[in-house]
């Protein structure tokens, strides 16, 4: 008699490796790459929206952070959806939470020396601060009017993240 | 959230038992941020984030809420994090006074509620140059996560 042993994890390739040459071959590997990004790039845009529904319901008394911290306002909450919403494709989703000021904060860390912090704030205003290695920083204010400022997409892209 | 430490500290720490403290607080002494929420700190990246060091509004000034832990044993520090809150203190950031100081922010002792508690000062008006201190101070922490036993 003999056990059949059956693999949990289903695998769609037999080989780690794509060792077919031919053009149909290197298309279906391609596509399936583009297939593989796109549902990992969802899933981690529907964390962000997850983190944002728990910091509004976090931010809805005074003193959340029992340090006196300020409530959130309901416009900075529709305000920060439509800025996820508006993140081009290609930016890795960030970090969603809240300040002590009521303002939702977004964040891309890469490690202690590669971060990025913005706080979008009711009026819409994107308050920004980054360090991009040893001696590179940069921060400011920018508006936001249902697209993401350069100046943001240009320090999330220095902090020269890996997809 | 000084009325509710207050009572805390009070009920569980006597004050007396505590050394005196120089009224200054030292370049050298090591200072720490107690962290209640694990949105704070990436244990895998050893990270306390910036968000942590962010400062709330007291009046008219700006500041963060922090301990002077120089000459205190690791379990000495992890009890006033676990006394100054019903709930249990989840990590702590730690940065050097002379690191705080580099960077343009200072400690102030604010013995009273605690003769170790003080506070990081001198935070500008403006929020992106908050964001910007307290990346830095995130650069400069170490991180310390409280396991089950503390």
């Amino acid at each position: 008699m003999s056990a059949l042993a059956l693999n949990y994890v289903y695998q769609p390739f037999t080989r780690a490796v794509n060792t077919g040459s031919s053009p149909e071959s290197k298309q279906i590997e391609k596509n399936f790459k583009t297939i593989v990004y796109h549902f990992r790039n969802r899933a981690e845009r529907e964390r962000a929206f997850s983190e944002l529904a728990l910091a509004i319901e976090t931010g809805q008394k005074d003193n959340w952070d029992q340090y006196g911290a300020v409530k959130i306002d309901r416009r900075v909450s529709q305000l920060a959806c439509r800025f996820l919403n508006t993140l081009p494709s290609a930016v890795p989703a960030p970090e969603v939470g809240l300040d002590p000021d009521g303002e939702i904060s977004f964040a891309w860390i890469v490690s202690r020396e590669r971060q990025l912090s913005v706080s979008l704030s009711p009026e819409g205003l994107l308050s920004y601060a980054g360090i991009f290695g040893n001696n590179s920083t940069a921060h400011g204010t920018e508006g936001f009017d249902d697209t993401v400022p350069q100046a943001i997409l240009e320090a999330v892209h220095r902090l020269g993240f890996r997809a | 959230m000084i009325r509710f430490l207050k009572q805390f500290l009070r009920r569980f720490i006597g004050s007396d038992l505590e050394p005196k403290l120089p009224v200054v607080v030292q370049p050298q002494e090591l200072i720490a941020r107690f962290i209640f929420s694990r949105e704070h700190f990436a244990e895998t990246l050893g990270l306390v984030k910036a968000k942590a060091f962010l400062p709330n509004k007291n009046g008219e000034v700006f500041e963060t809420s922090v301990f002077r832990i120089t000459t205190l044993s690791n379990d000495a520090i992890w009890e006033i994090g676990n006394k100054i809150r019903t709930e249990k203190v989840k990590a702590r950031g730690e940065v050097i006074h002379s690191a705080i100081q580099r960077i343009g922010l200072r400690v102030e002792s604010a013995p009273e509620d605690h003769p170790r508690h003080a506070v990081i000062v001198g935070w500008s008006g403006t929020k992106h140059e908050m964001l910007m201190l307290a990346t830095l101070l995130s650069k400069e922490a170490s991180l310390h996560v409280a396991h089950a036993t503390t």
